[in-house]
């Protein structure tokens, strides 16, 4: 597994969600939640794990138009990762 | 939110507005307010995007911009009005760091100066009324130019126009038949000087070897008179006055007073620019104050803009910008000081108005100028308002003339003696 944690997940939905605790991150597939964990940890020293929630996204359909037609195709399936913090907070923004 | 100014010199000031995060932060909020509204972000709603993240995202952006704004409101709120600076005020520092933020800026004030006796001030003025001999002089030049040229088989004097051919001579004195070129000399002309000597009591066939000088070296020909030819000027009658004044003059004496009057007019004319000319080096010298730097460049680049202006929108390719502003340095000093006089003079002839009449005259002037009805010169002006300000500046600097004319002492002086003076001038 490279990388554990791919990058951010930043809606309007999970920001509403940021003021209960819970901070949401796309990872990897094959990610447990105790990976998970440890990578939340060593890339957030400061903050403390309550629970993480994991959720498999299904793949869906999707498609473009081309000169040669309608090309069709899938979406890859991907892995969500709701982290609720005990204490500390994370700061998506602080590496920009 | 604090405005202090520091003295440079009694008319260069250092101005510096400093402020912190507290006097900027309804602004800050505004434009958190305004760009939510616009920006677009995946995964939110257009406009749902949440002030944290805009200003995460976009806030040193923003703040930048807000910070330039206040900067500018300011300015022209707050520094504008109470220090009046004239010229092109010159940012030097604009920094927002650490919620503190600090705008520099050099501005010009207006010099303090009292306006001398003006009875003290003596001007010389050309005044000339033309005489019959120069009438004739003009006269005769345009006798000439309507003239004809016949051929004539004489020797060649100074009144006649001669076709050569010219062969270039290489090194060792032989021609160059393959660059021989046809020329037309007419020696009544002053840059034929070089050929006079030696074509002159020449006539149709003969060839002349010349040499002509350049700086530092001369070139040989060899000269082949073809064609000797003799002005016949045009005869001084009732039908030429008409033709050559347009109908306006319809005899002779009629043209010869119609030329009289448009040289009186161009002395007048040129007596009055130069009196002008004069009367502002008068004034500049016999008043010593300094001009804010600002107000010098702002000149300084006003003729950079007038060269654009008169190469078709562009300097010249090797136009050296600095150089140009360096060497008009003197002359910007004396523009800048005279619009300081100016400003002084209009104060103490407060009684000068500009009436609807004094427009009307200019405007009819211009219209003539460009080859417009005043209508249409009229619509011009009032769409173009800055336009419309200039011509009124310039009418009321015409009337600070008129009334300077009164004020000044006035020497008035002949056209000999005045070119003398002028000469005399240029040499020191």
């Amino acid at each position: 597994m490279k990388q554990v944690l791919k990058k951010p997940l930043i809606t309007e939905k999970l920001t509403r969600l940021q003021e209960e605790g819970k901070y949401a991150f796309k990872v990897d597939k094959h990610a447990s939640k105790a990976d998970i964990k440890q990578a939340v940890i060593d890339r957030y020293p400061e903050v403390k794990i309550k629970k993480i929630n994991t959720m498999i996204m299904p793949s869906k359909p999707k498609g473009r138009y081309t000169q040669s037609g309608y090309i069709v195709g899938r979406e890859k399936v991907w892995k969500k990762a709701i982290v609720t913090l005990k204490e500390g907070e994370i700061d998506f923004f602080s590496e920009i | 939110m604090e405005i202090t100014v520091n003295d440079i010199t009694s008319v260069d000031k250092e101005l510096i507005i400093s402020a912190d995060r507290e006097d900027l932060e309804p602004k800050f909020k505004e434009a958190y307010k305004k760009y939510r509204g616009q920006i677009n972000m995946p995964g939110f709603r257009p406009g749902k995007v949440p002030i944290k993240i805009v200003r995460k995202r976009f806030g040193d952006e923003i703040e930048q911009e807000e910070v330039s704004k206040y900067v500018q409101e300011v300015f022209e709120n707050e520094v504008v009005p109470e220090y009046e600076p004239v010229g092109e005020s010159e940012m030097l520092e604009l920094n927002w760091e650490n919620d503190e933020l600090e705008a520099k800026f050099k501005i010009g004030a207006r010099p303090e100066f009292e306006l001398t006796d003006l009875s003290e001030v003596g001007v010389d003025r050309l005044v000339h009324d033309v005489t019959d001999e120069e009438v004739g002089e003009e006269l005769d030049r345009q006798l000439k130019q309507q003239g004809n040229w016949e051929v004539v088989e004489e020797e060649i004097t100074e009144d006649n126009r001669v076709t050569v051919d010219a062969i270039p001579l290489d090194d060792d004195g032989e021609p160059d038949e393959e660059n021989k070129t046809e020329e037309t000399i007419d020696l009544t002309q002053e840059e034929s000087e070089q050929f006079r000597d030696d074509l002159l009591g020449h006539e149709v066939g003969d060839e002349i070897d010349v040499e002509i000088g350049h700086d530092d070296h001369t070139h040989s020909f060899k000269l082949n008179v073809k064609k000797v030819e003799k002005l016949h000027k045009a005869d001084l009658t009732d039908e030429f006055a008409k033709e050559a004044s347009d109908g306006e003059a319809k005899n002779v004496d009629e043209f010869k007073s119609l030329i009289k009057s448009k040289i009186q007019d161009y002395y007048d004319q040129s007596a009055d620019d130069l009196f002008k000319n004069d009367i502002i080096d008068s004034l500049v010298d016999k008043h010593d104050f300094d001009v804010p730097e600002v107000f010098k460049k702002q000149v300084q680049n006003q003729y950079v803009e007038r060269v654009k202006q008169q190469s078709q929108g562009q300097l010249p390719p090797d136009f050296d910008e600095e150089e140009y502003k360096e060497n008009m340095e003197d002359r910007a000093i004396r523009d800048a000081k005279w619009f300081f006089l100016n400003e002084k003079l209009q104060e103490k002839f407060d009684d000068i108005e500009i009436k609807p009449e004094d427009i009307d005259q200019h405007l009819e002037a211009e219209a003539s100028r460009y080859g417009i009805s005043v209508d249409q010169m009229r619509n011009m002006f009032a769409q173009n308002p800055q336009q419309l300000e200039s011509l009124r500046n310039s009418i009321r600097e015409e009337k600070v003339f008129d009334r300077l004319k009164d004020e000044v002492n006035i020497k008035e002086i002949d056209k000999e003696t005045y070119q003398e003076k002028h000469d005399e001038d240029i040499e020191a």
